[in-house]
């Protein structure tokens, strides 16, 4: 175990060295200049005061020399600051304002997706071949199928504009506009994401629901004469959580990342919106600070799941 | 739940949701009459007599003119305002001002000066400025009895105090260069005395934007800047609340706000303002189409004219609209062969459709055709340059044209007879990429140009036309861009018609002066000569004289091609009003809303 | 399997699916690789759905590829209409203006109507197909060769070189694939079809690795394989003969499910106007430019739409079923 966590950590430290490097070396390879944004299109410039600006930016360093700075500083937990609203520390004025908002998006749509997969799995694992299942499997199909900003652009029209039943965007903090606001504007864009994850949810949960209705002590539990909702939830179910959650898990890292597009047609104040901005702006450090905090996140969830893994299959500890 | 009534509340949802989308739409139709009878149709009618000069009518139906009103402005109540975009900051010398901050900076910080609707420019903080006879030493005379929202009272020294702060910001200190401000001085309690390098008639102009117009408290902006950004101190009508940034920015009514309306009532009437940015255009006239938001700003005439087309079948909208001096259209870089050769440049415009190209913005009825920087409603147009501009006229293009490709002595280097490239590059914006698209048949169709069509995003775009890398000629050749200023013409054009690099100042002898922001890098010795004498006299007519001279020499020349005027607009929900006629403090007629840029002091909500 | 592999790490969701299906077939073979049999008679087997979206993907690639074909070779003078002619302008066959109107309804001349600037809708659909053809394609093939060589070599040789390319590619893995793509895509001055299908495909290897790695790591451990190496048959024989064979099928299948998840990756990049230079239609970018006006004429908005998920429906019921049917045929044996 100790060795196992041991190589881990390792390669943890050097996956995020390469992540932080390209990331650096891309973003700065992106055309266009800090500078033009920060003057806009408009203003009245002369060299002078480009120079200026590029001194205290520091982007009058070479590329190598800025790296290392930045990463001296990141390890220190020092992301620097937005070279566009000046001020705004990466860490606490964009990561830790934003990623509650990502956060959230992703673990709505995760639950909405839950909700709907278990039963929809559980059918089509049920009524396996019959038309029930071919139902419920062709709209998973569908579901999987549509991109989510075709969801996404088809509820605003029709819970927002057509029915004014939810707003467009405008989103609402739980800090400062209450729950109940908060979740108004929250419930479409999770509603979009959530889709394709129901989609890939309800297809595991049918899969291995098959599988398990196959063994001994489902075929024994049935013999017994309980009742078939009974065996299904009680104890079909449950072997099947493990590959759920773990997929759950997985997803939930992914879609941290995964938001981007619907971040942006909601106008919705997180990470993904966040980095389309700044990579708009070539705000260069933000971009940074987010992609790295997200491939973070992602190899930290990944290594959980990991290591969670292997201490529930005993299978694969002794392997 | 067993699973069957489980999949019939499936279904039973989903047809519940399309009968209520399709009586949704019933209903709103329902609401026509009702609501065609509120808010601006009112306006139009009761007050035509009052419509000023500088009214913006276009052809078709446009909603708004600039105009005095007899309702009586109502008191209380918030809105929500969709932006175009996240502002940068909350620092007018710091940060760049666009039109959406332009709405937003303005409820915090009192201008100096103030835009008229007959374009000229009259004392909003200050109760007047006057100039020596050379336009070298301006002096102004402040509003008394102001306070900052900390309290302290606002005196010419404040004023003063700004200045070194103003010296150092990001966007102003182009902005003193440009204006020729080298010194403020507190000459008095309230007057303020401006010192100026070089004569600049146009100076007010300067003090009703965001880089040296507007006033903030200048103790605390100059002990920390970024703090300042968290907490603005300004004089405006509403007091900064709080700031999440790409979500929302809240104001508050200023109870001490020195502003008054005609009528003696106190300024503002809103409460509370929360100010949205909502990148996605779609999204944002959704926002107001379902009251997420009560306003949406827009820069762009298809998003006006899906507005209209919502409302004509019942929304509850009224669309605020202005044709300022906003003209669409692109640039040649007469620094790069064949762009250098005039032919090739009348040849091409006169090979401009702009009628579809107006339609392909998603302008028809609501832009007009482009000629000159100036629209038709401005003071500064000219019946004479829009009689010069090459109009569309393909046969004639193809022969102007033809003439520079069958030279053998051309100066692409090119063998005679071979078709000239053209590489012509937009930002992302779908409507602008279908305007090129249109540009792209026609040039094409006359089998003289090979024409390739890019998009870069704004940033690049903006970066390869600017070309600081190579001594700011720039990468590009042919260049969507859009020209905008409601502002007096010196403000940008002396910037957009100066010497575009080093080399080409020196042989004009007028070393030290180049503008990065000479897009189309043209120069002309001439122009750029009556531009400076403009600036140096106040006389109207004779500055008149000199624009028009300016606009001819662009129509022979044809650096920029124009396409049409492009409207603007705030679409509100209909009880929203007061957006296009307010006034000074002084009484005279304010200029409207250029370039979506809202007067929320004056903005009030009609009563049910 | 090693300890650290039980979970999938991975941006691809489709991959998570077919992971399951994957392993099913894995542990169902037992060791000769599975008979080949015609495409007439592969689709014979199928059921209804599945018949009907191999028969839309037959039109949709069929007809893009006829597009493309009378674009280049035909100069346009097949039956179909020019995707990128504005009805409303200048045309210089007549030397006047055209007639059309732009958001028409749909007519005998406009199956579809026509979009904000007046060209008709049906063709660029059409011509659309061929963006999501070339990407899905091209994507696929970088995935099956870079990818599918990659993982069946780690999973068989192992050792230091499987250490240091599956850590590589954890690294690709680790960045928001979205994130990537946008920075990758930016870079590039001019963003032609070449360069979108080169970084989409270039970002697909992580995952046909990671499938091939794990069937290769399951094969290496048969009989057959570890019978040849007893014999002592030269790895690179063993690898060639016997690993990459039986990898293979598991790879191509998988390729449909991906190809599905690359072409919705490409319409996203559409949507955000970042995929290909215009004019050239795609699926994305016409759902992008009708959206503004999706009050106007909703059919704008919904024919690409419907377009793309019905393309990648059908590449999700063929793949899949390509799947399962490979799993039963091995578990037959």
């Amino acid at each position: 175990m100790g060795r196992i966590l041991a190589t881990r950590l390792l390669r943890l430290g050097a996956t995020l060295f390469a992540v932080t490097f390209l990331s650096f070396i891309m973003t700065s390879l992106l055309p266009g200049d800090p500078v033009n944004a920060i003057l806009g299109v408009d203003a009245p410039r002369d060299q002078e005061t480009v120079d200026r600006i590029r001194d205290e930016l520091g982007l009058d360093k070479p590329l190598p020399v800025r790296y290392v700075n930045w990463l001296g500083s990141a390890v220190q937990g020092d992301l620097g600051e937005s070279y566009i609203n000046r001020g705004q520390t990466v860490w606490g004025d964009t990561i830790v304002q934003r990623l509650p908002v990502t956060a959230q998006l992703a673990f709505m749509a995760i639950i909405i997706a839950v909700i709907l997969a278990v039963p929809i799995g559980v059918l089509g694992a049920y009524r396996q071949g019959r038309w029930e299942d071919q139902t419920t499997s062709a709209g998973v199909q569908v579901a999987l199928s549509v991109p989510n900003f075709i969801t996404g652009i088809f509820l605003i029209w029709l819970f927002a504009v057509k029915l004014k039943w939810l707003p467009a965007s405008n989103w609402n903090r739980i800090s400062d506009k209450g729950l109940i606001a908060n979740l108004e504007t929250a419930i479409l864009p999770s509603t979009a994401l959530a889709l394709t994850q129901m989609a890939i949810f309800s297809r595991l949960v049918r899969s291995d629901m098959i599988a398990t209705l196959q063994e001994n002590f489902v075929l024994s539990a049935k013999a017994k004469g309980l009742s078939d909702r009974y065996v299904l939830f009680r104890h079909a179910l449950r072997p099947s959580s493990l590959s759920l959650a773990t997929i759950v898990g997985i997803n939930f890292g992914a879609l941290l990342g995964g938001t981007v597009v619907i971040e942006t047609l909601f106008a919705i104040p997180g990470l993904g919106f966040r980095l389309i901005n700044a990579i708009n702006q070539r705000d260069i450090l933000v971009i940074q600070g987010i992609t790295v905090f997200v491939a973070v996140a992602y190899v930290l969830i990944n290594t959980i799941v990991d290591l969670l893994y292997t201490v529930l299959d005993p299978r694969i500890r002794k392997g | 739940m067993n699973k069957r009534s489980f999949t019939k509340l499936l279904a039973l949802l989903f047809s519940f949701a399309m009968i209520a989308a399709a009586c949704g739409g019933d209903s709103s139709d329902g609401g026509e009459d009702t609501t065609d009878t509120t808010a601006g149709d009112a306006e139009e009618t009761e007050t035509e007599d009052t419509v000023a000069e500088s009214g913006t009518e276009a052809e078709g139906d446009v909603d708004t003119e600039v105009e005095a009103t007899d309702a009586v402005a109502t008191q209380g109540g918030e809105i929500a305002i969709g932006l175009e975009a996240e502002i940068v900051g909350m620092r007018p010398w710091e940060d760049t001002c666009g039109s959406p901050c332009m709405n937003v900076l303005p409820t915090i910080y009192d201008k100096l000066m103030e835009a008229t609707a007959d374009g000229g420019y009259e004392g909003w903080l200050l109760e007047d400025i006057s100039a020596n006879e050379d336009f070298t030493v301006w002096v102004g005379t402040l509003r008394s009895g102001v306070t900052f929202h900390d309290g302290s009272e606002l005196t010419a020294q404040s004023v003063a105090d700004m200045f070194p702060v103003q010296q150092e910001g990001a966007t102003s200190a182009g902005a003193i260069s440009a204006s020729g401000l080298i010194g403020v001085e507190a000459t008095g309690d309230l007057e303020i005395t401006y010192t100026l390098g070089q004569a600049n008639s146009a100076f007010p102009a300067y003090l009703s934007r965001a880089p040296i117009g507007m006033v903030f408290e200048p103790v605390s902006a100059a002990a920390d800047i970024d703090a300042f950004n968290e907490n603005p101190i300004g004089t405006g009508p509403f007091v900064f609340v709080s700031r999440d940034l790409d979500n929302e920015t809240i104001v508050e009514r200023n109870a001490d706000y020195w502003g008054m309306d005609s009528n003696g009532t106190q300024l503002p009437y809103l409460d509370k303002i929360s100010f949205r940015p909502i990148p996605d255009e779609g999204t944002r006239l959704d926002a107001l189409l379902s009251d997420t938001t009560q306003v949406m700003h827009t820069l762009r005439q298809g998003t006006i004219r899906d507005a209209r087309a919502a409302r004509d079948e019942g929304a509850d909208i009224f669309m605020f609209e202005f044709q300022g001096n906003n003209v669409g259209g692109g640039m040649f870089n007469v620094l790069v062969p064949p762009y250098d050769d005039v032919r090739v440049r009348r040849g091409l415009t006169q090979m401009n459709s702009q009628d579809n190209v107006i339609e392909a913005l998603g302008g028809t009825g609501i832009s007009l055709p482009g000629t000159q920087w100036f629209s038709p409603d401005s003071p500064w147009y000219s019946e004479k340059v829009a009689a010069a501009w090459p109009e569309f006229d393909f046969d004639a293009g193809v022969a102007t044209l033809q003439d520079y490709v069958d030279d053998p002595e051309r100066s692409d280097g090119k063998a005679a007879g071979e078709p000239i490239d053209a590489e012509l590059s937009c930002p992302p914006d779908p409507t602008l990429i279908a305007a090129m698209q249109v540009l792209e048949q026609t040039w094409t169709a006359s089998g003289l140009v090979t024409v390739e069509l890019t998009n870069y995003d704004q940033q690049t775009h903006i970066n390869y036309a600017l070309g600081a890398e190579n001594g700011f000629v720039g990468d590009h050749t042919t260049h969507c861009w859009r020209v905008s200023g409601d502002d007096d013409p010196s403000t940008f054009l002396n910037q957009a018609l100066a010497p575009p690099t080093a080399e080409v100042a020196a042989a004009n002898g007028l070393d030290g002066i180049v503008s990065p922001l000479n897009w189309s890098n043209y120069f002309d010795a001439e122009v750029f000569g009556s531009l400076v004498a403009a600036t140096a006299t106040d006389d109207f007519d004779e500055r008149y004289a000199l624009y028009e001279s300016v606009m001819l020499k662009l129509a022979e020349d044809v650096p920029i091609w124009f396409s049409g005027h492009t409207a603007t607009a705030l679409g509100v929900r209909s009880d929203v009003q007061g957006l296009s006629s307010w006034e000074l403090p002084n009484g005279t007629l304010g200029v409207g809303l250029p370039n979506a840029e809202g007067r929320w002091s004056m903005a009030w909500l009609a009563a049910e | 399997m090693t300890a650290t592999d039980p979970g999938t790490k991975t941006e691809f969701p489709s991959e998570r699916l077919t992971k399951v299906s994957t392993a099913m077939s894995i542990d169902a073979r037992q060791g000769t690789p599975p008979k080949r049999s015609s495409p007439w008679a592969v689709f014979k087997e199928m059921p209804i759905f599945v018949k009907l979206s191999a028969v839309w993907l037959i039109l949709v690639f069929g007809g893009a590829i006829y597009a493309k074909i009378d674009q280049v070779i035909f100069n346009g003078a097949l039956p179909l209409q020019d995707p990128n002619f504005q009805t409303n302008n200048f045309d210089p066959s007549t030397g006047e203006f055209g007639t059309g109107d732009p958001i028409e309804s749909p007519s005998w001349s406009h199956w579809l109507g026509t979009d904000a600037i007046a060209r008709d809708t049906f063709a660029r659909i059409v011509h659309g197909g061929w963006v999501s053809l070339i990407v899905a394609s091209v994507a696929a093939a970088f995935g099956i060769i870079v990818g599918g060589f990659l993982g069946s070599l780690v999973g068989f040789i192992r050792g230091r070189t499987e250490t240091i390319v599956m850590s590589i590619i954890d690294v690709i893995l680790a960045f928001p694939a979205l994130i990537l793509l946008l920075a990758m895509v930016s870079i590039f001055k001019v963003r032609d079809l070449f360069i979108i299908a080169m970084v989409i495909g270039f970002l697909s290897i992580p995952a046909y690795t990671r499938v091939s790695r794990a069937n290769s790591l399951a094969i290496s451990n048969r009989e057959f394989v570890l019978a040849a190496r007893a014999i002592g048959t030269k790895p690179a024989t063993i690898l060639r003969r016997e690993i990459i064979p039986n990898v293979l099928p598991t790879v191509l299948s998988y390729a449909m499910v991906a190809a599905a998840f690359v072409i919705v990756v490409e319409g996203s990049l559409s949507f955000l106007g970042l995929s290909v230079q215009l004019p050239t239609s795609t699926w994305g970018n016409m759902i992008n430019q009708a959206r503004r006006d999706i009050d106007l004429n909703l059919l704008q908005v919904v024919a690409p739409s419907l377009a793309l998920v019905f393309t990648v429906l059908s590449l999700n019921q063929v793949g899949d079923w390509l799947q399962k049917r490979s799993a039963h045929r091995a578990s037959a044996l």
